[in-house]
């Protein structure tokens, strides 16, 4: 609904009060008899407001308003002359932003134009009759566009005032929003917990930095992937995972408390519990389900450790009990089976009888290293720490396996570094994890036909690293639980000396940990140096 | 296996399990070793105090009437520096005394590794051909 380009704002207003050639004529001629009262008249309209503070209150001074008055007089000689052309609205409308600029309140306009319009009134009271109608309507018109164009010129300031304060608050809010969402974002990106929102059909929507952290995966690789199929492991995606894209959906209610394993970029497994909340999604925000999660592998793993140490502690205490009840068994029975081994040779017995007995006897020590081994292993004592020179005790454990090695067809070698290293340990336990990792070694490369392995060794800043290392046909598989008590891949394990490992490594504040492919199997000891803070109390 | 006749390697074995010390005392009997045998801790205790002293003292750790240390402090309160192997199904415990007066020479574990008891003779001077 635009109005025509060519009609302005005057001349819309003039053909509104249907402003005429003839008004023009009519105050042309009232120019004439009114312009010596003009004077007169402008000193009776300052006079006026000088009656009303608020008005009087724009001027500076009487210098400024003589100045005025005569603006005032030549502002009613232009209202009589004319032209009354774009020049006339421009020259009105600037009055009219002076009168906006010093801040006179705009009830003074129409009270002021009242005045104005009382005295011309009179003034064309005086005219010849035939004239004094025209002469009025036209003055009538004139007045009433005065007041619409300085209307105008206060509708264009409270437009620009509005626009500011709309533009100021907009930038407040708009600081505020930022604000806010800044705090939002830092607490969601700072905090130590994984963040991540999923629509509704399973899709990550949100993921936070310790999101990141812990999954190993960057954000802009998790956003838009289905959270079930990027990070539960395969076996728990059709239960937990159906579970979780009900919740998404709206279809089921969520549970509170929801702890997974998360299978990270790296394969690995870690624990997280996770808070549920749902939120049915709106057109503008798409996250339906936000998940608060908290890595709990080490919490769990302590857990389990302990656990574990409380069960072991009970069943060492029996086991020491039966040690003995089994030790004297088969302390008699060797016996006998090593004088019943050498009866059979004296009187030229069969092979196969000879044969039996031996087996008899390595199955009898077989139990007994079980004995030995397991309570080595349950009945854990606390190290008995002094400075000692890993060096000496590796050469130690390599002079005590040397015989297994030339059996096995192993070359053992080692790889110290040029000065030794000594750290506070409990020598005793120490060199039992070398032994049971190079016999592991060991054995391993026999099951090959032979082979290599290293014992290294090095300082490193706040550690020692003891690696041993074999070319044997490597671990059965990456996940196979090594270190846990009577887990064994060997026929005549006990499947006790890498928990023992791990025990002794642990009760000293250390880490033992493996990598291995078929070909290179390398087992990695770290001790810490120094006053050595045991993590286990 | 060697035979041996003069001036015969002596060892007091003190073992309660009858059987047992008898196939020990057989087995080394054969081996050339001169053995007595004692079952309990208050007669082994009471040959030491009586006969000549044996050459090593083979002394179970668990025994009835005097318990092994007992033994072996007796032994080495009547002879001085007498070496004692001791036999015991807790080395874990016996390995914790080692800094206490009166420890056992040697400490083998049960079950005994018959094998391992000779070399450890041996290493004590007592082998079974070589004792003047």
């Amino acid at each position: 609904m635009k109005r025509p380009p060519i009609e302005t704002t005057f001349a819309e207003m003039k053909r509104y009060v249907r402003f005429s050639a003839e008004d023009e004529a009519a105050l042309t001629s009232f120019g004439d008899v009114a312009t010596p009262h003009f004077p007169r008249i402008a000193a009776e309209f300052y006079e006026r407001i000088r009656e009303h503070e608020d008005a009087h209150a724009v001027f500076t001074g009487e210098a400024q308003i003589e100045r005025l008055q005569r603006s005032l007089v030549r502002w009613m000689e232009r209202l009589c002359r004319g032209p009354y052309d774009e020049g006339y609205y421009d020259e009105r409308a600037k009055i009219g932003r002076v009168h906006v600029k010093i801040g006179l309140p705009q009830r003074y306009m129409f009270t002021a134009m009242a005045l104005i319009r009382r005295e011309f009134d009179q003034l064309a009271g005086e005219l010849p009759a035939a004239n004094a109608g025209a002469v009025r309507d036209a003055l009538s018109r004139v007045l009433d566009l005065e007041l619409a164009i300085m209307l105008e010129t206060y509708r264009d300031d409270f437009v620009a005032r509005i626009q500011r304060i709309e533009r100021v608050e907009n930038e407040r809010l708009r600081r505020e929003l930022a604000r806010s969402e800044h705090r939002y974002t830092s607490a969601v990106e700072l905090a130590r917990v994984l963040v991540v929102g999923l629509d509704a059909s399973g899709q990550i929507a949100l993921f936070n930095h310790e999101a990141e952290r812990v999954t190993g995966y960057a954000r802009d690789e998790a956003i838009g992937r289905s959270f079930v199929a990027l990070l539960l492991p395969e076996a728990l995606r059709e239960d937990e995972g159906v579970r979780l894209l009900k919740a998404a959906s709206g279809e089921l209610p969520v549970e509170a408390i929801w702890e997974v394993p998360l299978r990270a970029r790296s394969g690995r497994e870690r624990m997280v519990r996770w808070q549920l909340a749902y939120v049915a999604p709106t057109p503008d925000e798409s996250v339906a389900l936000y998940a608060i999660g908290q890595d709990v592998t080490e919490e769990r793993a302590l857990q389990e450790r302990t656990r574990q140490s409380e069960r072991l502690a009970a069943v060492g205490t029996l086991a020491a009990g039966l040690a003995h009840e089994i030790r004297n068994p088969l302390n008699g029975a060797l016996l006998h089976v090593t004088y019943l081994e050498r009866a059979l040779k004296r009187s030229a017995g069969s092979d196969d009888a000879l044969e039996t007995t031996r087996f008899i006897g390595t199955e009898i020590q077989r139990l007994s290293a079980l004995v030995r081994d397991f309570l080595v292993f349950a009945r854990p004592s606390p190290p008995n720490r002094r400075p000692a020179s890993l060096r000496a005790l590796c050469l130690r454990a390599v002079t005590v396996v040397a015989d297994d090695a030339r059996q096995a067809k192993a070359e053992v070698s080692t790889d110290f570094p040029a000065s030794d290293v000594v750290i506070d340990v409990d020598a005793d336990k120490i060199e039992q994890v070398l032994l049971n990792l190079l016999r592991n070694a060991i054995d391993a490369v026999e099951a090959a036909g032979g082979g290599r392995v290293v014992l290294r060794l090095r300082r490193q800043p706040r550690s020692a690293l003891i690696e041993v290392e074999d070319d044997g046909p490597g671990l059965p598989s990456a996940d196979a639980p090594i270190f846990d008590a009577f887990y064994s891949t060997k026929a005549q394990g006990t499947g006790l000396g890498l928990a023992i490992v791990h025990r002794v490594v642990s009760d000293h504040g250390g880490s033992v940990e493996v990598e291995s492919h078929p070909g290179e199997t390398v087992f990695r000891v770290l001790l810490p140096i120094g006053s050595g803070v045991s993590e286990v109390s | 296996m060697v035979a041996v006749v003069n001036s015969k390697c002596s060892i007091l074995v003190v073992e309660d399990d009858v059987p047992a010390g008898r196939t020990l005392a057989q087995l080394l009997r054969e081996d050339g070793y001169s053995v007595e045998v004692m079952l309990d801790g208050e007669a082994a205790i009471g040959r030491l105090a009586q006969g000549p002293p044996p050459d090593v003292l083979l002394v179970d750790y668990r025994l009835p009437r005097a318990s092994g240390l007992e033994v072996v402090d007796a032994g080495r309160r009547l002879h001085p520096g007498l070496p004692v192997v001791m036999v015991t199904s807790y080395p874990e415990v016996i390995a914790r005394l080692d800094r206490r007066a009166g420890v056992p020479t040697v400490i083998l574990s049960k079950p005994l590794v018959y094998a391992d008891l000779t070399r450890e003779l041996e290493q004590m001077g007592c082998g079974p051909t070589e004792s003047a």
